[in-house]
């Protein structure tokens, strides 16, 4: 059976049926992106193992090996393939160059998706913060004092949020049911014809009607999620809270002669050190809306290593610090165009620099197959 | 069939290793400078980071925020600006004395700075509250002005604030 996989995964047969698989892969996300947006496509189909296709007009979904899937039968297939044929010579040394330069790309996207978050800073100006935030993904927080200064968070991620689910964890002195939960909703004070009254009877919400929202796809806009959310000690019900991600409110919950701050909101990252937002600069070209320059004029304390400085981050300049890239990504303006608040794109991505010494080898592979071939050509017609 | 069933496998186990879990940290409680209602903010000068106007009753004041590189002139110039904005004439270094204190709640190296005269347009008593902060690489000025009462009141406040305000 070894020796059959061994045969299988070194065959060029699968290469090819690999390659073809990913133009039908890339097909199907590609079309999948008018209903589903462009980051919820990429997730679904490309950022996966394995997926299903809602094949249209129909109800049946076809199941379908993800982008990871492919990916990684390919650099599997392309290292066997490699250590079982390829035997080292001088005339196919460029060939090896290009090989090792191929997987180094394929491995560093694999990387990249794997490794690689995505979150936002926003900022007012003459504001601190010292976390991002990631509008893709939202988290239920229960927050309580744990001395003068410090507050003890634990933060459940969206994707345990699932109706009737029950999540008890050793931090947190009860159970958390998930009641209902909406992906994307509006809050209102009045009922209206499509609004539902939530099972709450405790905290903000208990007055208030939530009104279900047809989640977005566009990446210009987010989802606001909502949940009721019931706390259990043991089997009795402490109560149930309406939480949204929509409002930094946070609603308190004692228990055990302890104070808990819940609330939903979008996905935390603290950093060791904080941003303040001295100055931003909104520029467009003369007599146009066309932007010419975003700059946000940033100062950075870090109590660790005792750093503190200003740098000023505009398009194409970003700060790198930390093994984060900080880019300007929106601007905020007021009514009279003065800019008011920034936007930074704060991505972390350990495999950034792969891609280019992927291309390089690829390159000197080339040049360096080439070469030897022009040489050989060459000397061959002078003798 | 059967030489893929390993490799399928593999990658099943592969594709169980991104499951999210439940977070748990300490961070820092947010430090917000919680200012009074009284003071309002204002859109800022040139040069200023930030402007606050104050009234009680028939009282006036004003609060900036700026921040300069370096040390923004030194000490002496700036006492004698502000010297000569409440119509003060300048001092020498030897009469800071009395000018300048230590305001160490604000910081390593930070100066308070309280001066009483006159406003040039009407006459009317002023006093200047201006707190220098040294931050990395920048000076930070809190200055506040206006009516003497007003300013005697609002001191502490100011002071209390200065390390949660940019």
């Amino acid at each position: 059976m070894f020796n059959n996989s061994l045969n299988f995964m070194t065959s060029l047969r699968l290469t090819v049926a690999c390659l073809s698989y990913a133009l039908f892969l890339v097909f199907i996300g590609t079309i999948s992106q008018v209903d589903e947006g462009l980051y919820q496509a990429q997730k679904h189909y490309f950022r996966s193992w394995f997926a299903f296709w809602p094949i249209p007009t129909t109800s049946f979904k076809l199941p379908l090996f993800g982008g990871y899937f492919v990916g990684t039968v390919l650099l599997v297939n392309l290292l066997a393939a490699h250590a079982k044929r390829f035997t080292f010579t001088w005339k196919k040394g460029g060939i090896f160059f290009i090989h090792f330069g191929v997987i180094l790309l394929l491995l560093g996207q694999l990387f990249t998706d794997v490794l690689s978050k995505e979150s936002i800073m926003r900022m007012e100006k003459g504001e601190t913060k010292s976390f991002s935030e990631n509008q893709m993904s939202s988290e239920l927080v229960f927050t309580t004092k744990l001395d003068a200064v410090n507050d003890k968070v634990v933060a459940i991620p969206e994707s345990m949020l699932r109706n009737d689910s029950v999540i008890d964890h050793g931090d947190l002195p009860f159970k958390v049911r998930i009641v209902s939960r909406w992906e994307n909703a509006k809050l209102e004070r009045e009922a209206g014809s499509n609004t539902i009254k939530p099972d709450v009877n405790m905290g903000a919400g208990a007055e208030i009607f939530v009104l279900p929202q047809k989640a977005v796809t566009s990446m210009d806009e987010v989802n606001m999620p909502a949940s009721v959310v019931e706390l259990l000690d043991g089997t009795k019900s402490l109560g149930k809270w309406l939480v949204w991600s929509g409002t930094a409110m946070q609603q308190k919950v004692e228990h055990g002669g302890k104070e808990y701050q819940l609330s939903l909101r979008f996905e935390r990252h603290y950093r060791p050190y904080s941003f303040t937002l001295i100055d931003c600069k909104h520029e467009k070209y003369k007599g146009t809306d066309v932007p010419k320059n975003f700059a946000s004029q940033i100062r950075l304390v870090n109590s660790v290593t005792g750093e503190d400085f200003e740098r000023l981050i505009y398009m194409n300049n970003p700060l790198r610090y930390d093994g984060l890239t900080f880019y300007q990504y929106q601007m905020n303006s007021d009514e009279l165009g003065t800019a008011t608040s920034t936007v930074l794109q704060v991505v972390r991505n350990p495999s950034w620099l792969a891609p280019y010494f992927g291309c390089i080898l690829v390159g000197l592979g080339l040049i360096y197959q080439f070469m030897f071939h022009l040489v050989g050509f060459l000397g061959r017609r002078t003798s | 069939m059967n030489s893929i069933i390993p490799i399928v496998l593999a990658l099943f186990l592969l594709a169980g290793c991104q499951k999210e879990q439940i977070r748990v940290y300490t961070v820092a409680r947010e430090r917000k400078a919680e200012l009074p209602s009284h003071w309002q903010q204002v859109p800022a000068g040139q040069m200023q980071r930030q402007r606050y106007q104050i009234a009680v009753d028939d009282l006036k004041a004003e609060l900036t925020v700026s921040a300069f590189p370096g040390e923004a002139g030194g000490l002496l110039a700036n006492v004698n600006r502000w010297r000569a904005q409440v119509g003060l004439d300048a001092v020498g270094s030897d009469q800071l004395t009395g000018i300048v204190s230590p305001l160490d709640s604000a910081g390593a190296n930070a100066k308070l700075v309280v001066m009483t005269g006159t406003n040039a347009a009407d006459k009317r008593p002023v006093r200047v509250v201006a707190a220098i902060v040294p931050r990395g690489d920048m000076t930070w000025f809190f200055k506040m002005n206006g009516d003497v009462a007003l300013v005697e009141r609002e001191q502490e406040t100011l002071l209390k604030v200065i390390p949660d305000l940019r």
